[in-house]
């Protein structure tokens, strides 16, 4: 037995063992675990289930296991992660700062922040936001005008960011500032870490359509931050957040292939409110095909995925592949939504009685929720532009 | 790994590729459309030589016994080029027919004769302008030395160029299930039998048959090796089909690209235009869904997968669609010069168009899809 299969059967064995049966999925909104100062928990079998994963290093597998990682390889955290999908196990700990910000301090960071930082991030210790956009800065993101002044061993800043996502719960923001204004755009922007608490730092929460409100936007007025929270160089913080864009697209595309999910299925819902034949067939015969279409869609997406993964192994990776995912799962997930609706009928779009039932209810929240799924991230037109140039080498046009 | 090409596959693709594109490439297909040959007899020989015609017949046969993926490899290169050949028609859709018949002598030799490209088959199976499998009403009925055959086929490739038809039929008072039922040899050059020409827009070799008071050997009817055989056949030649239409689509996708980078409108490349970009982005990220749901529907079919059904219909229902927007976003992407004949993005529509139609359109086989996912 290799030594890969060996610390699969080992890896069964504890999560059976350690996993409490309520922390296995469906996994529903309700049940995830965040971290941060005053951390608080769903159940008790919830910090059960994060305790025992954090003691392991398995809430961040692939960080090393000096600042409080797993210090897995990549083949030991893809069988960790297939195994957790087998029993569906619930993540022990969900944060920005675990898929975003820990790969790129690990990246670019300086000892000290990543002595600092890291293990309170595998830890659950700290909740961090990201703090890119600005009203007047979205897709064009270098554009940002948050500012940012040397005053000799701190920095002085001024501005706002928004649609700041959990802005309000977090102790600590990573942010994008401007330190120079000479150059091109992309140039004088500085990648910098800002705790929460410091004097002049406001977070105001932003309604969503949805009735979340998991937003903010964020105020600095004269916030004095230390200069050795500046992560990578300083004018330099645009390769850091290029690299950990990466990231965040990554997690957005698997977000929208359902780690959110457990909504019902298309067929079942028509079923029940359409009916349905002795055999078994969908009644409407315009809905039957619309579903029809959607199942091979994310059959397709699914099927693509596994492609380029095979592809990895044999070390024939298309790579330009990848870059289609996001655009693809998160417009898939939106037809989905929509159908779910029409289906449902005005049962489908309860807002504030108790009448609906629980699968109505998270079909209509998805519905304006994910809405989101096409913006965040980078929108779906600037997929494409990206696919654009990268896959097809198409030239430059003014706004490509 | 059935979705990435194994190293021998890879190298099949390649050669594949170059001989298309050196021995058949599209001006060979505009040659034989003014001339009044179905085939080129020479290059035929020469894929024969390559093996290709042996691909799908079992080794004990003198076939390669290489798979329906290496098949449909062939199929995806050919369609690049609009290569007009015997290729899909005997050695693949009625290699499988025979395939999926009981062992006799008749067809172990015809096997091995279609594997020798000695012989070229021909597969008449529908008979109605709508794609309606299920119906069959050719009747082959004892007779004093055989059976005696009456009934139609309606639009079947390369049927006259033939020296085998490989004809479905059924016995007179059997129902019209697919499940019973087999396959007759008939000559195609033989008295009884009359064809009319059916000229599509592909410019290839169609015609409807009608068969009357036909006579053929007990030995020259061929037996189902079970009720699921039909079925399988349909679904070879579904496979082969979408293919066919990944084939054209990322020819004509890749012409197009090449076109938008080189002509210049307003002091600008075209292919600068964002409206431009987005449609040729969404068009590529389907080409590569189709490419992997193509490869995955191969690799079903020849493993003989348990869901290997619902894998062909989802090929040629997304094979369809993909071709349908590529095919005619080609054309309008060149402009005017599009829809000359003189260019050849034409002739990828045209071919597409009628493969979308050949075995089955999409809300045939979305329709499929549902019912075998229980829906
Ligand atoms: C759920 C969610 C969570 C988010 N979380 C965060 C967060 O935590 N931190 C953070 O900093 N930001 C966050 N964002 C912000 C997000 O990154 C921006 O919303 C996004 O980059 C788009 O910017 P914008 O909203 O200003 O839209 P704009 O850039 O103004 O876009 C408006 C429209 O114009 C289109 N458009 C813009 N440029 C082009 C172009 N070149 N070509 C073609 N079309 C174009 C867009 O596609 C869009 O349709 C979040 C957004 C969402 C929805």
């Amino acid at each position: 037995m290799s030594d890969l299969d060996a610390f699969r059967l080992e890896t069964r064995a504890w999560l059976e063992e350690n996993c409490p049966e309520s922390q296995r999925g469906p996994v529903t909104p309700d049940m995830v675990i965040w971290p941060g100062k005053n951390q608080t928990f769903p159940s008790d079998d919830a910090r059960l289930w994060f305790e025992r994963m954090r003691d392991k290093g398995w809430t961040c597998p692939d960080y090393p296991s000096e600042y409080a990682g797993g210090g897995l390889s990549r083949a030991e955290e893809a069988v960790l992660r297939e195994e957790m999908q087998r029993l569906n196990c619930c993540p022990p700990l969900t944060d920005q700062g675990i898929g975003m910000l820990g790969p790129a301090l690990l990246e670019f960071g300086t000892e000290q922040l990543k002595a600092e930082h890291i293990p309170k991030i595998a830890r659950g210790e700290l909740r961090w936001c990201q703090g890119y956009s600005e009203p007047g800065a979205g897709s064009d993101l270098a554009s940002l005008q948050c500012k940012a002044e040397d005053k000799g061993d701190h920095f002085l800043i001024n501005g706002t960011k928004i649609w700041t996502s959990y802005g309000v719960e977090s102790d600590w923001i990573f942010c994008l500032v401007r330190t120079s204004n000479e150059g091109p755009k992309q140039e004088g922007i500085t990648f910098i870490l800002v705790d929460m608490e410091t004097p002049g730092v406001k977070a105001k929460a932003i309604d969503l359509i949805s009735g979340a409100s998991e937003f903010a936007q964020v105020f600095f007025d004269d916030v004095k931050v230390p200069k050795t929270n500046v992560v990578g160089e300083i004018h330099k913080g645009w390769t850091v957040a290029k690299s950990l864009l990466k990231h965040e697209r990554k997690m957005m595309s698997e977000l929208s292939k359902g780690v959110l999910g457990g909504t019902a299925a298309l067929p079942d819902v028509a079923k029940e409110y359409l009916g349905s034949t002795d055999d078994g067939e969908i009644t409407e015969p315009l809905y039957r095909d619309a579903i029809a279409q959607y199942e091979m869609n994310m059959r397709a997406i699914g099927l693509t995925g596994y492609r380029t993964h095979q592809e990895a192994l044999a070390r024939k990776m298309d790579t330009n592949v990848p870059l289609i995912m996001k655009y693809l799962g998160t417009s898939e997930l939106q037809i989905k939504d929509e159908l779910l609706v029409d289906m449902m009928g005005l049962r489908g779009l309860g807002w504030k009685d108790e009448q609906f039932n629980e699968s109505e209810q998270r079909a209509t929240r998805e519905l304006l929720f994910n809405k989101a799924l096409t913006i965040a991230g980078g929108t779906n037109e600037i997929q494409l532009n990206i696919i654009a140039k990268r896959a097809l080498g198409l030239p430059k046009g003014p706004h490509s | 790994m059935s979705l990435v090409l194994t190293e021998e596959q890879s190298i099949l693709q390649q050669s594949a590729a170059e001989f298309y594109s050196s021995v058949m490439p599209v001006t060979a297909f505009r040659q034989l459309r003014e001339s009044e040959a179905v085939f080129d007899a020479e290059t035929w020989s020469q894929m024969v030589e390559l093996g290709w015609s042996s691909i799908m017949v079992p080794e004990e046969l003198g076939g390669l016994e290489f798979g329906l993926m290496g098949m449909g490899i062939l199929a995806i290169e050919g369609a690049r080029t609009l290569a007009k050949s015997p290729l899909t028609t005997s050695a693949a859709v009625s290699v499988a027919a025979l395939n999926f018949c009981k062992p006799s002598e008749q067809r172990d030799a015809l096997l091995s004769a279609l594997a020798a490209g000695e012989k070229m088959a021909a597969f008449a199976h529908l008979e109605t302008t709508q794609f309606k499998p299920a119906i069959i009403r050719t009747q082959s009925a004892s007779a004093a030395d055989g059976y005696n055959v009456n009934g139609s086929k309606s639009c079947v490739e390369n049927a006259q160029s033939s020296d085998v038809i490989l004809m479905t039929a059924r016995s007179p008072n059997a129902g019209f299930s697919e499940s019973d039922g087999f396959i007759l040899l008939i000559d195609p050059k033989a008295d009884g039998i009359e064809f009319n020409s059916v000229g599509l827009i592909d410019e290839r070799e169609y015609a409807d048959i009608s068969i009357s008071d036909f006579n053929i050997a007990k030995d020259e009817k061929l037996e189902w090796n079970d009720d699921a055989a039909v079925a399988q056949v349909l679904d070879t030649a579904t496979v082969i089909a979408a293919c066919e239409l990944y084939g054209c689509s990322l020819e004509a996708f890749e012409r197009t690209l090449e076109y938008v980078k080189d002509r210049e409108q307003f002091g600008n490349k075209i292919g600068s235009f964002q409206a431009l970009q987005h449609r040729l982005a969404h068009q590529y990220t389907q080409l590569e869904l189709l490419k992997t749901v193509v490869y995955d529907a191969l690799s079903a079919v020849e493993k003989n997968r348990k869901d290997a059904a619902l894998a062909v219909s989802h090929a040629k229902a997304l094979a369809n669609d993909t071709a349908r927007l590529v095919t005619t976003e080609a054309i309008q992407m060149h402009g005017g010069i599009g829809i000359t004949d003189e260019l050849d993005i034409g002739l990828f529509y045209k071919r597409a168009r009628v493969l979308r139609t050949m075995w089955g359109d999409s809300v045939y086989h979305r329709s499929r899809f549902a019912s075998l996912s229980g829906y």
